[in-house]
């Protein structure tokens, strides 16, 4: 037998749920790089995370929401590798595929990545550098600097340790600095 | 502007320019997202008696099942007798092309041999 839900829950529920989707939609795209996928991620993780978490204090739910949406994010990836790694074997490489070096190479001027950004307005750039971050980078970052965990709630959210997170958002900061400088000049 | 400070600064840009773009997310996203949301908060809450249920472990004792006819089945296999195994007078006795007459009354051969000797 079901029991009907607290109203007074449900509504706190949809209210933070109402303030997250959209960045968790986003935070999946970046991972991902497909809309649908995005979200039935998102959907997915609704739907996990008020099943196990609604009776939760109010104050956790950012952090295990984003647990929930993090450990769906993975398990796309994984299933993507996996599915590359089959396909691979039936792949062969062109010579499309192989990186021009003259093309790939950084400009030698070496503007300032603030001046860039405030000229880009970065929009698709910025867009194109979180996506070709690492996965894990990539959460680091954006549940750090756009979703405003503290490094604790980080670690939870990804699993992993505070040493951990710090790493991978310093590293995720540096490495989009040399990509916006590095589309800025294309 | 030291490092900290530029560094400060390129977060709150990007965290700005994130936030714009949460705009132009598009009508359908944005009900699709609504739409998950409600369903997922209209799911029924299940309670603790109803996990403990018979269904519920459906898969958990069919799994179990399985991997025991799976291990009594491996066991059988490799403890059973050799019933193939077969001495080398048999397997040439079976594959003689010659008449089996002799080999009918082999007992009485074996005794005629034995009683040679012994003579």
């Amino acid at each position: 037998m079901a029991e009907e839900p607290d109203l007074s829950n449900s509504v706190n529920l949809n209210l933070f749920l109402a303030g997250v989707e959209k960045r968790a939609f986003r935070i999946a795209q970046f991972a991902v790089a497909d809309s649908d996928n995005a979200l039935d991620i998102v959907q997915d993780s609704m739907l996990d995370f008020v099943r196990r978490y609604r009776n939760k204090p109010e104050d956790e739910w950012a952090p295990l929401y984003y647990r929930v949406l993090n450990s769906r994010i993975s398990d796309a990836h994984r299933r993507r590798s996996v599915r590359n790694r089959v396909w691979g074997w039936f792949a062969r490489d062109s010579e499309d595929d192989i990186e021009d070096p003259i093309q790939t190479a950084k400009d030698p001027k070496g503007e300032d990545p603030l001046v860039l950004l405030e000229r880009t307005r970065l929009g698709t750039n910025l867009e194109k550098a979180i996506s070709s971050l690492p996965l894990r980078q990539q959460q680091a970052f954006l549940l750090r600097a756009w979703e405003g965990l503290d490094v604790a709630e980080t670690a939870f959210s990804m699993g992993c340790s505070q040493g951990s997170v710090k790493t991978h958002y310093f590293r995720a900061v540096q490495a989009l600095k040399e990509k916006l400088k590095e589309f800025g000049n294309d | 502007m030291t490092e900290i400070n530029r560094d400060i600064k390129f977060e709150q840009q990007i965290r700005k320019e994130l936030d714009q773009s949460l705009e132009s997310l598009g009508l359908n996203v944005e009900k699709q997202l609504q739409a998950g949301r409600l369903r997922a908060l209209n799911q029924p809450v299940q309670k603790w008696s109803d996990r403990l249920r018979l269904e519920n472990w459906i898969p958990a004792k069919s799994f179990a099942v399985v991997a025991v006819v799976l291990m009594a089945v491996s066991l059988w296999y490799t403890t059973r007798p050799q019933l193939m195994a077969s001495k080398a007078e048999e397997l040439e006795v079976l594959t003689i092309t010659a008449s089996l007459d002799m080999y009918k009354d082999l007992e009485m051969l074996q005794w005629l041999a034995e009683t040679d000797e012994k003579g």
